[in-house]
């Protein structure tokens, strides 16, 4: 194996995936480590570096080590994972009180007033309401492209990580922002956790590459009906979420 | 790791903790519920539902409880699952204090 050409660099990329592979979920950490200072500037330097649409880079990430917020923020999740469970949505929600074990615990806020800077007509008309909506889009990806980054930094130290999504409802900016001193127009977004893990982290399923790649045209094969997915969601999603990938079948 | 029903929950059954469970990991049997540990994603949510304290994470099980851990799994293969609330037993509210009572388990 060699890396004499600069178009196939395989140590690097074997490198990378080392990585990418081994970037697993975990749900409660060691809380007991205490996250070196620098990593922090370590971890955030890979989400600075992420592209943004008009390199707008709309985030910011604040870091949280006041243990009382960290429980603060636990609890509004553990509230809202039992409200949603009362409503009988069925999602099989994770244990968010792991959410205060984490040494390292990051609030990525996103500042949505940047999709102006993205396509948009700016007039009001119904055709700047769907460019809106896809700057939205292009926005939301932006962010992700930068806390994927700050994960894989997380991982490539040694850490593994959980990434909290789903914080978009009224209720939860109303109950996080203050807390942080968050700009009332701006978002919290994600929390991105990361340390040692409290037990050994596991592999989730993943589709296999043949599942979700094809040259030039869609592959027929890799389409699901809406009655295929419901399934899925019935009868799977619970183990590919909760279950290394090997006692997924 | 799995959550565990114990003891406390015999003769009681409200079932205020199946209404909860996102993945129907309760079953249940004459007079007690158990949790397939098969199934148990650990969410937690199904803890303070419980009107007695009966359900315990299996790393905070009472240890004189730990005997409930093998009952569960066990009893959750021969019982159906139960998805909804139902009224509990008529006289549930008298047992909801009464500490030893594995002696009235039904199969």
């Amino acid at each position: 194996m060699t890396d004499a050409n600069p178009f196939d660099q395989r140590s690097r990329y074997e490198a990378l995936m080392e990585v990418v592979r081994g970037r697993m979920t975990t749900r409660e950490f060691d809380p007991g480590y205490v996250v070196p200072e620098d990593h922090y500037a370590l971890i955030l330097e890979a989400a600075r570096h992420a592209p943004s649409g008009a390199n707008a880079q709309p985030w910011h990430y604040i870091v949280v080590t006041e243990p009382d917020l960290k429980r603060t923020i636990a609890d509004y999740f553990v509230d809202e994972s039992r409200r949603r469970a009362k409503l009988k949505m069925k999602f099989p929600t994770p244990n968010y009180r792991g959410l205060e074990t984490a040494p390292g615990f990051v609030v990525v806020v996103a500042d949505f007033r940047w999709t102006r800077a993205f396509p948009v007509l700016m007039d009001g008309s119904e055709l700047d309401r769907l460019y809106h909506e896809n700057a939205e889009r292009i926005l939301l990806q932006s962010v992700a492209a930068s806390t994927m980054s700050a994960h894989l930094a997380a991982a490539a130290l040694g850490y593994q990580v959980w990434w909290v999504t789903a914080i978009g409802q009224a209720n939860a900016q109303a109950a996080l922002k203050p807390l942080l001193g968050i700009p009332e127009d701006l978002s919290v977004i994600d929390i991105f956790l990361f340390g040692p893990p409290a037990k050994p982290p596991y592999k989730r399923w993943k589709k296999t590459l043949p599942q979700i790649m094809a040259f030039n045209r869609f592959d027929a094969a890799n389409y699901m009906s809406l009655a295929e997915i419901d399934q899925w969601i019935a009868e799977k999603r619970h183990h590919v979420m909760y279950r290394d990938e090997s006692r997924v079948d | 790791m799995t959550h565990v029903v114990t003891e406390t929950c015999i003769k009681c059954k409200y079932t205020d903790c199946v209404d909860v469970c996102p993945v129907d990991c309760f079953h249940e049997g004459p007079n007690m519920l158990v949790i397939d540990p098969d199934e148990c994603i650990d969410c937690a949510v199904c803890i303070p539902e419980c009107p007695v304290n009966a359900i315990y994470a299996e790393e905070d099980m009472p240890p004189e409880q730990k005997e409930f851990l093998k009952l569960n799994a066990e009893l959750a293969k021969a019982w159906p699952v139960i998805t909804d609330k139902k009224d509990g037993p008529p006289d549930a509210d008298d047992w909801k204090e009464v500490k030893e009572k594995r002696q009235y388990l039904e199969r």
